[in-house]
């Protein structure tokens, strides 16, 4: 059991070029700003999107080939697709919704309607059972639309931002019901998102999208060892500057990034991307005379737990992310805004 | 505001016009001695049994078509334009159009004959005039309620087994029923009104032809009371339909 998938499709003149591989019990997340094509990859996989080129299997069926011609639609697919805002029947109740696709396929109705029950205990959800889906919470909806994909035991799960539409607070229980209906449909799972926390909490694998192509794929370690662009650097929590370099013939070079310039060591001349372990950058409060060669200066644009401590991302030019200790945060007093500088040595920027 | 008024008065004046009749006879018994005739009462069947027969027409043909009318696919516009073409043309034109496809000498109705079939100048000439003429309403207002449902809920049934038929049966007409219903509503009252299109293509035969506004023109000539006792039945049935339609369609905003 598995998906396998490589194609390029085209929607409202936008261009996307996509591939992924999943196995059975394994989540993959799809990451990439909104706008870079992941709903797009999603309903092509889904099959609610027919692809120009390429092929998709599952398992032993082609779902899309084009030299085959080959092409399934999505009720023909042993698939399930869990929308952002869930999408549920608004006039039936919410376990009528969960046994939808089990009556569809034809299942007796005694026995859809206990795989449904089951279905809800998964996400916690057999005390909204009886309630018309149009009056289920927001929270209560996406826990209901994960028991409706839970409740077919698809080959493929597919889960499109499906914590995007909740509000912080109740973004924990239902991420919690994700984790389960996740075990129990034991699929080969797509994970749709923007956020990084969210793919990394689900997701070993990761295949980052940007501008209708894939980047980038692999697990978090390659990805933060020699990430693609910037974006990936971000979302793998690391320093990621692209620019010209110019040997100074001392051993180390001149690197133009945004206008700035910045040391690194080694002669190099032209193109590179180095990278920066934001553990090798130091944050203070004020300019100091230090052996480290590039000083950044900006204020605190975000900061966020990473890995037992506290990733810290300044808004300087070019960007800069510095892994700090609570202990730092807190003698720094840094929050949201605080103006920082960040410095690093130049032996610290690792040239790709 | 004086020409809103002026409006207004039109519409106020013609139909105390028709209220305050007063019947030769003058007895107040006249309306229900009125429906006794066999004039009126043939007249009241041949309506009823030809516009239920079309309302299921409607229904039952024009459901399917406003469901693929309210999908995306080429020439969708064009197809729409051409269904909608019978409520602007001049129901004459229209009943014209159904005999020379299918009267004695018509296009089709010269096969049909042959086969021993003879549509023109019966009670099926009726209902599909009637049909020709009030299924635009039913399937465009059909349509609008099917285009108000999510489109995401229709993806959704797919990615969940469902085929295009088990989707419509159970996401995108149950919400529209409410929809469905007033515009089916609106598209019998326009079937009973029909006159010019049923007395072009099916004429006026009391007893197998002569509708409701057919007996009202034909009876009027010279037997106003009649005529009366009818336009009073069609105006109820109309203010009816029109005030039901209206309490399904709030009920649709809700």
């Amino acid at each position: 059991m598995s998906l396998a998938a490589d194609f390029s499709a085209r929607r409202d003149g936008f261009a996307l070029n996509f591939a992924i591989d999943v196995e059975a019990g394994e989540t993959v997340a799809v990451v990439g700003q909104s706008g870079a094509g992941k709903t797009t990859a999603l309903y092509c996989l889904a099959g609610l999107l027919r692809p120009d080129r390429g092929r998709i299997c599952c398992d032993d069926h082609t779902w899309f080939d084009d030299s085959s011609r080959a092409y399934v639609p999505a009720h023909r697919r042993d698939v399930a697709l869990v929308f952002a805002r869930g999408a549920l029947f608004g006039h039936m109740s919410a376990h009528a919704n969960v046994e939808f696709g089990l009556r569809a396929s034809g299942v007796a109705p005694s026995y859809a309607a206990a795989r449904a029950r089951v279905a809800l205990d998964v996400v916690d959800g057999a005390h909204v059972a009886a309630r018309p889906a149009s009056m289920l919470s927001s929270g209560e909806v996406q826990r209901v639309a994960l028991a409706r994909a839970v409740a077919l035991a698809p080959a493929l799960l597919l889960l499109d931002e499906p914590l995007s539409a909740l509000d912080i607070r109740l973004r924990p229980l239902v991420r919690d019901a994700l984790r389960r209906a996740i075990a129990a449909a034991g699929a080969a799972t797509v994970l749709v998102t923007h956020d990084p926390a969210e793919a990394l909490l689900f997701a070993r694998r990761f295949v980052v999208v940007e501008e209708g192509r894939v980047v980038q794929s692999g697990d978090i370690a390659a990805l933060r060892d020699r990430p693609a662009t910037p974006y990936v650097a971000s979302f793998a929590g690391t320093n990621l500057y692209r620019g010209q370099a110019r040997s100074l013939g001392d051993g180390s070079s001149d690197l133009q990034v945004d206008g700035v310039t910045l040391v690194v060591q080694g002669e190099h001349e032209g193109e590179i991307s180095v990278v920066l372990d934001p553990d090798a950058v130091t944050l203070s409060a004020t300019t100091q005379t230090t052996s480290a060669r590039n000083v950044l200066h900006g204020p605190v644009e975000s900061i966020v737990h990473d890995r037992g401590a506290f990733r810290v991302t300044l808004g300087s030019t070019p960007p800069i992310a510095a892994r700090v200790t609570a202990h730092s945060l807190a003698a720094l007093e840094i929050a949201q805004g605080t103006s920082l500088y960040a410095t690093f040595k130049a032996m610290e920027a690792r040239v790709l | 505001m004086v020409f809103a008024g002026l409006l207004l008065a039109l519409v106020a004046v013609a139909l105390v016009g028709l209220l305050a009749h007063r019947p030769a006879s003058a007895t107040p018994w006249w309306f229900f001695a009125e429906l006794q005739r066999a004039v009126v009462r043939q007249a009241l069947v041949v309506s009823l049994e030809s516009t239920l027969v079309s309302a299921i027409v409607i229904l039952v043909c024009g459901t399917p078509l406003a469901l693929l009318l309210s999908r995306r696919f080429p020439g969708r516009e064009l197809l729409e334009t051409f269904v909608s073409l019978p409520v602007v043309l001049p129901p004459v034109v229209a009943g014209l159009a159904l005999l020379l496809a299918f009267g004695r000498n018509g296009l089709l109705g010269h096969a049909l004959a042959i086969a021993g079939i003879h549509i023109s100048f019966t009670l099926i000439a009726v209902i599909m005039a009637q049909t020709l003429v009030a299924a635009p309403l039913y399937v465009i207002a059909a349509t609008n309620a099917f285009q108000r449902i999510d489109p995401e809920l229709v993806d959704a049934a797919a990615t969940l087994r469902a085929s295009f038929t088990y989707t419509a049966w159970r996401v995108i007409i149950p919400p529209a029923l409410p929809a469905l219903g007033a515009a089916l509503a609106l598209a019998w009252a326009r079937a009973l009104g029909e006159f010019g299109a049923t007395i072009t293509f099916a004429g006026n035969l009391p007893g197998v032809t002569q509708t409701m506004p057919i007996a009202v023109y034909i009876e009027g000539q010279d037997d106003l009371d009649a005529a009366v006792a009818i336009s009073l039945i069609l105006l109820l049935v109309s203010f009816v339909v029109l005030a039901g339609a209206r309490m399904m369609q709030s009920r649709v905003t809700e």
